[in-house]
């Protein structure tokens, strides 16, 4: 995919424009960034005739409060809310996919409140079982991320136990295929070394974020993933750009030049367009590729602070 | 050879993402080291389950019994006739690597029992079914049977799976094809209603792998009287059907077409039943294994020959002839040198560190020999008098210690030799760590060798993080004939336990607990290698009071598994006396791999053994810390707002 192919505009500085929309999907932790794209959609009075919020029980602490369901609902004609329980993964696709959105209805996503998994499987519903082919997506980026004791050894976005898994709607088994793993880096410790030795693959390509959003982030990823790095050899390694889902797919798109008879199986750590970029490349791949994920017993909702540059991403599966 | 040939031999180091080839190229025969007969492997018509600890070499050994690395043994031998070759052996093997992530897809699906039973021998199946295939089409390409006999096998496989092209590369792509439409039926089935009844129509057969089986051998005159071997690494990640593959196992008679051979972990049979009322048992419907070195010395060998085959293959250490280990490690530590780096000079500190009165302190003092000093004060401290220390001490070092002497300086003497040289040595090296706060040192092959307790793939990792930590200027020590440096070999080590602990603290089976336990108890252990007066000189051993309770209580008993499992804990293959005058029952011991977190000896001492109870066990599987941590509370928690600043209209 080139990039500029399809748009991708910042929609928090100047003028942008953008259709009215008949849904609106999104959904929040506890970082103020979740909430930010629905702002600047209400502020340029973009109208919105469903609103459907995502509710995980899996972030710990968050709550709606009767003010912002109020407040939620001066921005759209309707809002919805789809509760989603710690047991049932996946329920949120089941219940996105009987609210009635029609295949040629104007969709915007905001990935940004969305934990990976849920961005990959959302996506599948849109496109593959409602059939839409066009949306919009948005991103708001950090402006933190929030270290414990201000070391960025202890960055952690997943709390507990990891169980690492295929998502079931990027399920494919490769017939015998050899196994490729892609590893998109993220900061966490330890979990790139635990998805490597759970799959322990044919041949691995790890992903770095860079450039990233801010310089030193590429060169903390590489140290959280230490343990990853040094079992594989450092010659595994190469980079895409850490805010761009069509570098991801430009990155993955040539990791499958080099490896055409395999089966991808792809797990991103990394950011969330990172995550976008490899969901677009495996809609259209869904053959040859498989996406995997350390699914956390929970996710911390406060693992970044403040709010950086707001992205929207016209896609086309 | 310039140093800018180098590469870490040891990167890439499990023999699970070897293709066979490489399987090949890096066999070592562990039939030596492990008591493993290979001619049993090829040829027993019961199964055998090989059980070994994670990295202990079990998929090494089920790759070397596949035919692609029996097809590349036999190339190299230059064997003309190479299924011939393979035949003599007794076996062919078809290799099947059970992933985890499968097992709890299927576990995961939300749909009926019975569906997922269904799914699970279908795609297991289907795997398989490929797998033989591929062998047939590689012995077929190669003429290495009559045609004819292959014809008459494509015609036979055809009617008995329902296929309708003859050409086996055809019917592969069939059998991906069936597999790619349960892919997808497991990627929708959630979104559609009537999805089981769906999925019953694109079952295109069961049993397949029988089928197969039982036509290779009615057709293939060569493979009559040859073992189809059904090779099932990682049993230990069939969890939730372990009781369909059970039976499996408990079906082979002497009519089956094919035996089993399984790789798995110890406690990696989570059960023995089978879908019938009976259970499989050892020494009647299987054969287990256990891969357990026959001795120190063997297994010394066996990784020697292990890492020069990964040395070699890298032109900086083979031009160089920097293929031998032990020469690149070292052989043997050496405590003494050790401990005069850990006092550097100032062996008097200590007696001020432990109060020792002037008077004695001339008695206990001796000058450039601070272990020997450090076994001084450890007598002195147990209430030796000090003159008779020193008496002892002297008459050890003019060699006339006599156990049978009537004198009683003589007879002290022994006693001291015997503790100094060797019961006590590595004891006083923990004590003085201890004392200066010094990490303990971890460095040479000897060391190495012991720390990875008999798995092979712990020592290549300890290479591995050793040899990551070399720079040109270390490189160019080795070439000058110098070993690496205690200090990046301890790195090594330490890198290794702390991987290691991080990776079994992220596993989802009790992965919390595993980590607590290793952590308090060897938390425990640490304290007494500090003990001044060395009353349980390296412990790393424990046993549980009343097992039987232990095993009572589900849970509990499961994490006690698990822990055997994952390599965190080892369980002594005999029953010893668990502690000292204490009854008969299973002993266990920390992981080696873990000791330089600990500051602990690698080597495993009888005697005294930390016994648990059922309390105190679980004490130690929790969280000592909970509760420091900083918690946070809701109360701290603000809702957000859509609006930061006001309502907007």
């Amino acid at each position: 995919m080139r990039e500029n192919s399809v748009r991708m505009i910042q929609i928090d500085q100047g003028d942008f424009f953008l259709q009215d929309m008949d849904c609106f999907l999104f959904s929040f932790s506890r970082e103020e960034r979740c909430l930010k794209v629905l702002n600047l959609l209400h502020r340029e009075n973009i109208k919105i005739k469903k609103l459907i919020l995502i509710w995980y029980e899996k972030y710990d602490g968050v709550t709606i409060s009767d003010q912002l369901q109020s407040e939620l609902q001066t921005c759209a004609d309707s809002l919805q809310i789809i509760k989603c329980n710690m047991s049932n993964e996946g329920q949120d696709g089941v219940e996105l996919s009987r609210t009635g959105i029609g295949k040629n209805d104007q969709v915007g996503f905001d990935i940004t409140g969305f934990a990976i998994p849920d961005v990959f499987r959302i996506l599948y519903v849109l496109n593959r079982i409602m059939g839409i082919d066009s949306i919009n997506v948005f991103y708001t980026e950090p402006k933190y991320y929030c270290y414990q004791n201000g070391l960025f050894t202890t960055y952690t976005k997943n709390a507990g136990k990891c169980s690492y898994k295929v998502i079931e709607e990027y399920n494919n088994s490769g017939s015998g295929k050899k196994e490729i793993l892609i590893c998109f880096l993220g900061f966490d410790r330890n979990i790139s070394k635990y998805v490597y030795d759970e799959v322990l693959p044919y041949e691995i390509v790890v992903v770095n974020g860079f450039p990233s959003y801010l310089p030193k982030l590429k060169d903390i990823s590489l140290v959280n993933n230490y343990e990853l790095i040094t079992t594989v050899g450092r010659d595994k390694v190469i980079s895409s750009r850490a805010n761009s889902p069509y570098a991801a797919y430009n990155c993955l798109k040539n990791v499958a030049k080099r490896y055409d008879e395999e089966l991808m199986n792809i797990c991103v750590l990394g950011t969330k367009p990172m995550a976008l970029g490899a969901a677009l490349y495996a809609l259209r791949n869904l053959r040859k590729v498989k996406i995997s994920f350390p699914f956390p017993e929970k996710y911390r909702s406060d693992s970044s602070a403040e709010t950086g540059e707001s992205w929207c991403y016209q896609i086309n599966i | 050879m310039t140093i800018s040939s180098y590469k870490n031999p040891f990167i890439e180091c499990t023999a699970r993402d070897m293709s066979y080839e490489e399987v090949f190229r890096f066999w070592c025969s562990p039939f030596g080291c492990y008591r493993l007969d290979e001619g049993q492997l090829f040829s027993s018509h019961t199964p055998l389950i090989i059980e070994g600890a994670r990295g202990s070499g079990k998929t090494m050994i089920l790759k070397y019994l596949s035919y692609f690395c029996q097809k590349e043994v036999a190339l190299d031998k230059k064997e003309e006739d190479v299924v011939g070759y393979i035949c003599k052996k007794g076996g062919i093997g078809f290799y099947y690597r059970y992933n985890a992530h499968f097992d709890k897809l299927i576990h995961d699906l939300s749909c009926s029992d019975e569906v997922k039973k269904e799914l699970f021998c279908y795609y297991y199946d289907l795997f398989l079914s490929l797998e033989i295939l591929n062998v047939l089409e590689d012995i077929q390409k190669n003429l290495y049977v009559d045609p004819k006999e292959m014809d008459l096998l494509a015609d036979r496989i055809c009617s008995a799976l329902a296929l309708e092209d003859r050409d086996i590369k055809n019917m592969k792509e069939t059998i991906s094809e069936w597999t790619y439409e349960i892919d997808e039926w497991i990627r929708n089935y959630k979104y559609y209603s009537g999805s089981e009844e769906r999925l019953k129509n694109m079952i295109h057969g069961s049993d397949m792998v029988r089928k197969l089986c039982n036509c290779i051998k009615s057709c293939i005159s060569r493979f009559k009287n040859v073992e189809l071997l059904i090779l099932i690494d990682e049993y230990e990640n069939v969890k939730y059907f372990q009781e369909i593959t059970n039976t499996w196992i408990r079906r082979v008679d002497s009519l089956s077409a094919c035996s089993y051979r399984i790789g798995t972990r110890p406690q990696g049979i989570s059960t023995y039943n089978t879908e019938f009322s009976e259970e499989i048992r050892d020494g009647r419907d299987f054969i287990l294994c256990p891969l357990n070195c026959v001795n120190m010395k063997s297994y010394k060998e066996f990784i020697k020959e292990v890492t020069f085959r990964r040395l070699n293959k890298i032109e900086f250490f083979k031009e160089n002839s920097l293929t031998d280990i032990t020469r690149i490690l070292g052989t043997r530590e050496n405590f003494d040198d050790e401990a005069s780096r850990i006092v550097q000079n100032k062996e008097r500190d200590i007696f001020d560190k432990l109060h020792i009165p002037e008077n004695v302190i001339d008695y206990l003092w001796c000058e450039g020999h601070p272990l020997m000093q450090m076994m001084n004060i450890v007598w002195y401290l147990r209430g030796k008098q000090p003159e008779m220390i020193q008496k002892a001490q002297n008459a050890y070092l003019s060699g006339t210690a006599d156990k049978y002497s009537e004198d009683t300086v003589l007879k002290e003497a022994h006693k001291y030799k015997l503790d100094y040289s060797g019961k006590y040595r590595l004891q006083l090296l923990c004590v003085l760590c201890g004392l200066y706060k010094v990490s303990k040192s971890y460095y040479s092959f000897n060391t190495f060798a012991y720390l990875s307790t008999g798995v092979v793939n712990d020592f290549i990792s300890l290479c591995r993080n050793t040899f990551y930590h070399l720079d040109n200027m270390d490189l160019e020590d080795l070439l000058e004939g110098k070993t690496i440096s205690v200090r990046i070999q301890t790195k090594g080590a330490e890198d290794t336990a702390n991987e290691q602990l991080n990776q079994i603290q992220v596993t989802d089976e009790f992965g919390s607990e595993m980590y607590n336990f290793a952590m308090n108890i060897g938390y425990e252990f640490e304290i007494m290698h500090k003990d001044i007066q060395s009353k349980y000189p390296e412990t790393t051993q424990f046993a549980f009071e009343n097992e039987a309770e232990i095993d009572a209580d589900k849970r509990i008993k499961a994490i006690k598994d698990c822990m055997i499992k994952w390599g965190v804990i080892q369980k002594k293959s005999r029953r010893q006396r668990i502690s000292i005058g204490m009854k008969k029952g299973n002993l266990y011991n920390l992981n080696k791999i873990f000791m330089p977190i600990f500051n602990m000896s690698y080597r495993t001492r009888g005697g005294f053994n930390y016994v648990l109870k059922k309390s105190m066990f679980e004490s130690l599987l929790g969280d000592k810390n909970q509760g420091n941590d900083e918690e946070e509370t809701d109360d701290g928690f603000r809702q957000m707002n859509l609006f930061e600043e006001g309502f907007v209209q």
